[in-house]
C-alpha cells in the first residue's frame, strides 16, 4: 500500500475548514488538508528570547492552541537557543526536522532576530516551528524543506518579535519546486571527478543514516541543499523517521540522527566525546584532500574487505569505538551513487516515494538490486535477458515497490526476450540459448504465461533452422503447456506442424523418423488433435516413400 | 565524560550543589565569582579544580567582566554548559575534603523543566542528587513591584518540594540558601534580607516558611556600578563598570555548613 496518504476531506467531522483554520480554532487533531485548494493546515509555534510578563529568555513565546503539552516540551527541547546557530551572521539561517511523538512532524526554520535583549552579545535567535499532520506532510512528497519553502512563501520565516501568544493555524500550499532540481544542482556537474568524490562521502552518510547511526556532517556552509539531497535519497518511511539539523550547532540534546555543521568545528568534536556519533568532515574538496595526510576512508560502495580508497579524501571517524560501515554493500546506495552520476535526481525521488514496507536496509538493499538488475537487462543480450528473466521469474516482492518493480523487470525482459529471440544470430538464438528459453518458459505456470509468446516465436523461427528440433521443443511445449492452458501454445505449436509439412519433401528419411517420434509425444494435444492426425500422416507417407526408395536402391546396387 | 572520570578517579561521591535561578538574574556571574573566589581561598577556604574545564567558567566571568560586559547568555542545551568540579576544604577547620559539582545551568532550561517536568531529564536528575540548592532570584525587579522574581521562584520551590517531600506532613530538609541577587540596586535587601523577601517576594516566603526546613537568605551583589550603552531606543544595553562582589561566599558557606 502506498504510504502516502490520501487527502482528506475537508468537511468531515475533525477536519477544520480554511476558516476554522485561519480563525485559530482549537481542534484537538490539527488535520488538515484540504483537497479543493491542495493546502495544508498546521499548528505552528515561536521559540526565541523575548521579555514579556509571563517570563523572559529563550521559550516558546507563541503556539496555535492545537499544540499539547507533549508536543511543546518536544518542541523545546529540541529548538536551539543563544548561539545554536552555526553562522553568527545576521543573515544565518538554520532546519531542523524531527517527528513528534504524536504522529506529526516538526520542521523549524531558525534565523536570527537582532542582537540580544539583554545586552549580553551576540543575536537573539528566532524559531518559527511549523507542525504538519501525517497526511498533509505527504503532499510535501514527505520532503521538509518543501515545507520551509512554503513557510518562506508565506512569508513566516521572517522574525516576528511581538506576536500575540495565541498563534493562528498556518496554512501551507504544498505545491513546490521539485526537490530534484536541488539536488540536481548540488551535484553539478555530475560526471566531474571532484563531486564523484564527494559523492562518495555523501554515500558514507547516507549508509550511516541507513543503520540508524547519528552523524554530523562537517561543512564549509550551512548546507541546506545537501542536506535535502541526502534526505531525499532515502524512501519516504525512512526519511520520515530521521530527524535532522542543518546550519545549527551540534547539541546532543536534540538527539537529531543527521548534523550538518560549520564555523567552530573543533569545540563540535569537543563536544561529540562520549557520545556515540560518527563525525565526517566533508569540508576538503577532493584537490585539497590530494595533500591532506589523514585516515582513509572506505568507499561506501566497497566491501569492508577492499583495499582502502586512496588517502586524504574527506576523513570519517567516529568518537564510537568499534563502528565500521556495513561490511556489504547495499545496493540502494549504488542505485542512488548511479543515478546521481547520472543526473537522474527526479529518478531517485518518484522511486523514494513508493512504498518500502518498513525501509529497512534489507528491503532498501533488495529494492537496489532489483533497479540495478532493471538497468543491466536494458543492455543484456540474450543470455543476460535469459538469466535475468530466470532469476526474477518465481520472485514475489515482499513491499509494494519491490512488487512493482519486478513486474516492471518482468515484463521488460519478456518484451525483450521477444525481440531478441528474432535478431539475435540464429546460432545464439537457437543453438546457444533456444533450450534455455523453452526450459524458461516450461519453468511454471507464471513463466509460461509471461515468456510463451517468446517461445513462440524461437519456435517458428527454428521451423526455418532445424524442423526436428523445433518439434523436439513442441514436444516439450505440449506436454507442459498446453495442460496448464498456456493460449499461445496451441497456435505455436499450430505452427510448427504447418512448418512440418511444409518442409516435409525436403526431409531426409532420417529426419523424418525423427520427427515422427517427436510427433508421437504430441498426441495429447486436444486443440490441434486433428491437425497432428493429418500431419502425422503425412510423414509416415513420406517414411514409406523413403523406404521404397531405399529398398529400390539397394535392389540398384546390389 | 571529563567530570566522571575526575570523579571515580577520587573514590568519593561528590556532592552536588545546584546553583538555580531565573533566566538573566545572574547565574554565571554568581557562580563564576564564586569559583573564584573560593580558588583565591575567601572565606578561609581551600579551593581546588578538578580538570581544566572546571576553570573555564570562572575565566569566563572573570575575563568578560575584566573588559566591561557580561558574559554570554548560557545555552539551554546542556551538553554546552559549564561544570565545575572542585575538592574544597576549610584551611583551618580539619573537617576534610568536600567533592563539589555545580553546573551553570541555563535559567530558560530550568524554566521549562519546572513548567513541565521532565523536559530536561539532566536537571531534574541534577536536582534530584543535589545536597543544596543556591536558588538566585531578581531582587532588584522584585523591588520594583514585579512579580515575576516572586512567581518563578514559588515554582522552582514547588518543583524542590515535590521533588523531594518524603510525606506532604514533613519539612523538606535540603538545605536552600535564597540569594537575593543585584541587591545593589535595592540596599535594603542587604539590611536584612528576611524581611526583604517576607515584603517583596510574600508567595516564595510562604512556601518556604510552610514546607522547607533549612532555609535561609542571603543578599549580594556583583557588580560594583553599572553603566549603560543604548545602541538604539529600544537597545539598552547595560555595562558593569567594575566587579565588586558582595555576600557571594556567605551562602555557600552556609550550604556546607548544613551538609
Amino acid at each position: 500500500m502506498d504510504s502516502r496518504a490520501t487527502v482528506s476531506d475537508p468537511n468531515r467531522k475533525g477536519h477544520p475548514t480554511r476558516e476554522q483554520c485561519a480563525s485559530g480554532d482549537p481542534e484537538p487533531t490539527a488535520a488538515r488538508t484540504s483537497e479543493a485548494t491542495r493546502t495544508v493546515c498546521c499548528d505552528q509555534a515561536i521559540f526565541t528570547s523575548l521579555p514579556s510578563c509571563m517570563g523572559s529568555g529563550y521559550r516558546i513565546v507563541a503556539a496555535s492552541r492545537g499544540l499539547r503539552p507533549a508536543q511543546r516540551q518536544e518542541i523545546t527541547s529540541r529548538s536551539p537557543s543563544h548561539g545554536g546557530l552555526c553562522d553568527e551572521s545576521p543573515t544565518a539561517m538554520a532546519v531542523t526536522y524531527y517527528p513528534l511523538s504524536d504522529g506529526r512532524f516538526g520542521i523549524a526554520h531558525t534565523c536570527t532576530a537582532g542582537v540580544e535583549h539583554t545586552g549580553r552579545g551576540g543575536q537573539t535567535v528566532y524559531t518559527r516551528v511549523v507542525v504538519v499532520p501525517s497526511d498533509g506532510f505527504a503532499l510535501f512528497a514527505d520532503n521538509p524543506f518543501n515545507v520551509v519553502r512554503a513557510m518562506e512563501r508565506s512569508g513566516v520565516t521572517a522574525a516576528d518579535l511581538k506576536p500575540t501568544a495565541v498563534l493562528p493555524q498556518l496554512e501551507l500550499s504544498p505545491l513546490t519546486r521539485d526537490a530534484a532540481d536541488v539536488t540536481e544542482r548540488t551535484l553539478r556537474p555530475p560526471g566531474s571527478a571532484e563531486v564523484a568524490a564527494w559523492r562518495a562521502q555523501l554515500l558514507r552518510v547516507l549508509a550511516g543514516l541507513m543503520d540508524g547511526e547519528a552523524l554530523v556532517v562537517a561543512l564549509d556552509h550551512a548546507g541546506l541543499a545537501l542536506a535535502e539531497a541526502l534526505i531525499m535519497a532515502l524512501p519516504a518511511r525512512l526519511r520520515r523517521s530521521i530527524s535532522f539539523s542543518t546550519g545549527l550547532r551540534f547539541s546532543s540534546a536534540r538527539a537529531t540522527k543527521l548534523n550538518c555543521v560549520c564555523g567552530d568545528l573543533a569545540r563540535t568534536r569537543e563536544l561529540l566525546r562520549g557520545h556515540p556519533v560518527v563525525w565526517l568532515d566533508l569540508r576538503a574538496t577532493p584537490q585539497d584532500s590530494q595533500a591532506a595526510k589523514g585516515p582513509t576512508n572506505r568507499d561506501p560502495l566497497t566491501p569492508a574487505d577492499s583495499p582502502p580508497r586512496r588517502q586524504g579524501t574527506p576523513t570519517a571517524s567516529s568518537s564510537r569505538s568499534g563502528t565500521q560501515p556495513a561490511a556489504t554493500p547495499n545496493a540502494w546506495l549504488q542505485i542512488v551513487d548511479r543515478r546521481w552520476s547520472q543526473g537522474r535526481c527526479a529518478d531517485i525521488l518518484t522511486l523514494t516515494q513508493r512504498n518500502f514496507g518498513d525501509a529497512s536496509p534489507a528491503v532498501c538493499d533488495r529494492v537496489g538490486r532489483i533497479c540495478l538488475d532493471l538497468d543491466a537487462l536494458a543492455a543484456a543480450d540474450l543470455g543476460g535477458t535469459i538469466e535475468l528473466l530466470r532469476r526474477y521469474i518465481a520472485v514475489v516482492g515482499e513491499t509494494d515497490v519491490e512488487f512493482e518493480l519486478v513486474e516492471n523487470l518482468l515484463l521488460t525482459g519478456q518484451r525483450r526476450l521477444s525481440e531478441q529471440v528474432m535478431t539475435a544470430p540464429p546460432h545464439e538464438a537457437i543453438e546457444t540459448h533456444g533450450e534455455s528459453v523453452v526450459n524458461l518458459a516450461l519453468d511454471s505456470p507464471e513463466a509460461a504465461a509471461l515468456l510463451m509468446p517468446a517461445c513462440a516465436r524461437l519456435l517458428r523461427r527454428t521451423c526455418a533452422h532445424d524442423i526436428v528440433l523445433a518439434a523436439h521443443w513442441g514436444a516439450a511445449v505440449a506436454a507442459n503447456a498446453i495442460p496448464r492452458q498456456i493460449s499461445a501454445a496451441p497456435e505455436a505449436l499450430s505452427d510448427i506442424l504447418s512448418a512440418v509439412l511444409a518442409a516435409l519433401p525436403r526431409l531426409s528419411g532420417e529426419q523424418a523418423a525423427a520427427l515422427r517420434d517427436e510427433l508421437s509425444e504430441w498426441s495429447f494435444v486436444p486443440q490441434i488433435r486433428d491437425r497432428l492426425a493429418e500431419v502425422q500422416g503425412a510423414v509416415d507417407e513420406r517414411l514409406r516413400h523413403s523406404g521404397d526408395q531405399t529398398t529400390e536402391s539397394m535392389e540398384v546396387a546390389s | 565524560m571529563a567530570l566522571i572520570h575526575d570523579s571515580v578517579a577520587q573514590c568519593r561521591e561528590p556532592r552536588i550543589i545546584s546553583v538555580i535561578g531565573d533566566s538573566n538574574v545572574g547565574k554565571t556571574v554568581y557562580l563564576g565569582l564564586l569559583l573564584d573566589m573560593l580558588a583565591r581561598r575567601a572565606g578561609d577556604f581551600e579551593a581546588i579544580p578538578k580538570g581544566g574545564y572546571s576553570v573555564f567558567l570562572q575565566q569566563n566571568v572573570v575575563g568578560h567582566l575584566a573588559n566591561r560586559v557580561f558574559p554570554p547568555k548560557t545555552p539551554m542545551e546542556a551538553d554546552q554548559w559549564y561544570w565545575a568540579y572542585y575538592q574544597i576544604a576549610y584551611r583551618s577547620k580539619n573537617a576534610g575534603w568536600f567533592d563539589l559539582i555545580m553546573p551553570d545551568m541555563a535559567g530558560e532550561a530550568l524554566a521549562a523543566e519546572v513548567d513541565a517536568p521532565r523536559t530536561y531529564g539532566v536537571i531534574r536528575s541534577l536536582l534530584h542528587k543535589a545536597e543544596g540548592a543556591i536558588l538566585l532570584v531578581d531582587a532588584a525587579v522584585a523591588a520594583q513591584g514585579s512579580a515575576q522574581p516572586d512567581f518563578f521562584a514559588l515554582k522552582l520551590m514547588s518543583y524542590l518540594d515535590n521533588m523531594f517531600a518524603v510525606k506532604r506532613t514533613e519539612k523538606v530538609r535540603t538545605p536552600v540558601a535564597v540569594v537575593l541577587c543585584k541587591a545593589d540596586c535595592c540596599p535594603q535587601a542587604f539590611d536584612d534580607p528576611r524581611i526583604f523577601a517576607q515584603t517583596n517576594m510574600n508567595r516564595l516566603w510562604n512556601i518556604c516558611d510552610s514546607r522547607f526546613h533549612n532555609v535561609e537568605f542571603f543578599a549580594s551583589s556583583m557588580v560594583g556600578s553599572l553603566g549603560y550603552v543604548a545602541h538604539a531606543p529600544e537597545h539598552i544595553v547595560s555595562v558593569p563598570l567594575h566587579a565588586a562582589p558582595r555576600g557571594i561566599v556567605e551562602p555557600f558557606e552556609w550550604i556546607l555548613a548544613q551538609l
